[in-house]
Order: C-alpha cells, then structure tokens, then sequence
C-alpha cells in the first residue's frame, strides 16, 4: 500500500498548493 | 530503458539550447486557477472520477492497473502543480516576472486520460447501484437520453474550436491572395482588423512570415521575440530601420490593406539591395 499512500499525498498535496494557488490568485497577491 | 535512451541521445544533446528556447522561460500561458481547470474537464467528470478513484482505492488496488492509472494521475498533476504553481511563485519572487516552463496545460491535456478512466469507473458503479432499482425499460429511455444531452453540451465547445469557425471565410479569401502575390521570403504587415486565432493562423495559411508566427515553448522563440519586439518599438515611425533589419535577414517587406471597395492588394514596402 506504500505506493497508493505516496500517490494519494501526492495529489492531497497537490490540491492545497493549487488551493492556495488559486485564493492567492483571486486575491491578487503575488500571483 | 537503454533501448528507448538511444531515442533520446540526440535531443539530450541539445540541451544546452534550451537558453534560446522559452522552455525555461515560458510568458505566453497565465496561472490555470482551480476554478478554470474545474470548468476545463467539467463538474461531472471531476466528481465522478473523485467517486471512481475512492472507490477503486477501497476495492481494487491491490490489481496493477489501478496502481499504474493512479501514479500516472498523481504524476502529470505533480508536474502541472510544480511548474505552474511553484516554479511560476519563484519566478515572480526572484526575478519580479510571471513566467512557467515547458507548457503546464499539456500536463493538464494529458491528464484528462486517467481522469475519464477513473470517471468511467464512478459512473459505472454509480449505474450498477441505480439499474437495480429501475426496471430496465426505463434504462431504454435513459441512456440514450443521456448520449444526447452529452452531444448537445459539446456542440458549442466544437463550434468554437473548430477551425472553420474560428476564421472569418474572407481572411481565408486575403491570406490566398497574400500567397499567390509574394515571394517566399516575403514578411507581411497588414492593416486588418483580426483576432488573435486568425492572427496565429495567417502564417499558416500564407505560408509566409507575419508578425505573429505561433512557435511552440520547445522551438527556438528568439527570432520571433526580436520581430515582435522590433515592430513594436518601430511601428513603421522609422521605415529605414526596417529596411535595414530585412535586408539583413534576406526578407522582402509587404503590406497587405484594403481599398475603398474592400479588395485586398500587396503593396512592397521596401527594393532588396
């Protein structure tokens, strides 16, 4: 199950960053 | 792995000409927000494949295909988050540009395969629970309903991608005319009213360098910066300097307008010396 739990916290991971991505975005800060 | 290495030899020794390239360097593409990207695959698709992927995760992984589809989702995300994200963040914060590398959307095109598997997933489960509920003469009706509804969702998209819609039957009509009346080491200006898509399309279609060639991130962008960087600082205020330039690089100059009665006409702008 170790490679499943990688790719799993791969994409949670993957998810926050775009999250934070997109509020910063909207915010308009530095983005 | 050696096999397919050999492949690659030639392209890896390029690499010391990716600076003349934008691959690292990338300004075209803006941030994809979660929002564009949600619009991008669409609501249903997304949910179904969350439904499909958790499903698969408490049923099946244990099978190698579902482990190989996941590494290749959790992959090509990877990669669009970190290049589109992370890379563009430390861009803007150490050298003050909003630049990616490589083209972060062809992660997201390309992710758009383990997407519908895994959605295809969902939507199967999601009808083998309903199907034991619903007689199947109401499936008859269903699922033809549901390939119809489909198609007409899918008609704008087409309509406005497809080429033919895109451009304008005259500019087709300007762009022959522009071809059959210029040599091939012609550069065109011209005085029209286009939009963007049929600006990138022109060269194609004239077949002739204009003043917005789409090159891809990987191909060498410089020549094609300078040009729109000369025009730009130019703008026909000082015509010897153009000349000057395409002299240099064994370019004729055209100008394509429009007289009174809407005809097309080339005009040369500059004698080769």
């Amino acid at each position: 199950m170790t490679f499943e739990k990688i790719c799993i916290a791969v994409i949670i991971f993957c998810l926050l960053i775009m999250t934070a991505g997109t509020v910063m975005a909207k915010l308009h800060i530095l983005f | 792995m050696i096999a397919y290495s050999w492949f690659i030899m030639p392209y890896a020794a390029r690499a010391s000409a990716l600076g003349g390239t934008a691959v690292l360097k990338f300004h075209e593409e803006k941030l994809i927000t979660l929002d564009v990207l949600a619009g991008g695959f669409g609501g249903v698709v997304i949910a179904l494949a969350a439904a499909g992927m958790i499903l698969s995760f408490r049923h099946h992984f244990h099978r190698e295909r579902e482990r190989f589809l996941l590494g290749w989702f959790a992959g090509l995300l990877l990669f669009f988050c970190l290049l589109d994200y992370v890379y563009r963040a430390g861009a803007i914060i150490l050298f003050k540009e909003n630049f990616t590398a490589f083209t972060p959307s062809r992660f997201l095109a390309f992710m758009g395969c383990p997407l519908v598997i895994f959605a295809g997933f969902g939507l199967k489960n999601f009808i083998e629970r309903i199907s034991k509920r619903l007689p199947v003469k109401y499936w008859r009706i269903i699922i033809p309903a549901f390939g119809l509804i489909a198609i007409v969702c899918a008609i704008p998209v087409i309509a406005k991608t497809a080429a033919k819609q895109a451009i304008r039957p005259e500019v087709i009509k300007f762009a022959r005319i522009m071809r059959e009346s210029t040599p091939e080491n012609a550069f065109i200006f011209d005085r029209l009213q286009l939009t963007l898509n049929e600006r990138c399309w022109l060269c194609y279609l004239t077949w002739r360098q204009t003043l917005l060639s789409p090159v891809l991130a990987s191909e060498n962008r410089k020549k094609v910066y300078e040009e729109k960087l000369f025009y730009l600082e130019n703008n026909f205020k000082s015509p010897e300097k153009i000349e000057d330039w395409m002299n240099k690089r064994e370019l004729e100059c055209y100008m394509f307008t429009l007289d009174r009665q809407g005809n097309g006409q080339m005009i040369k702008l500059f004698r080769r010396r």
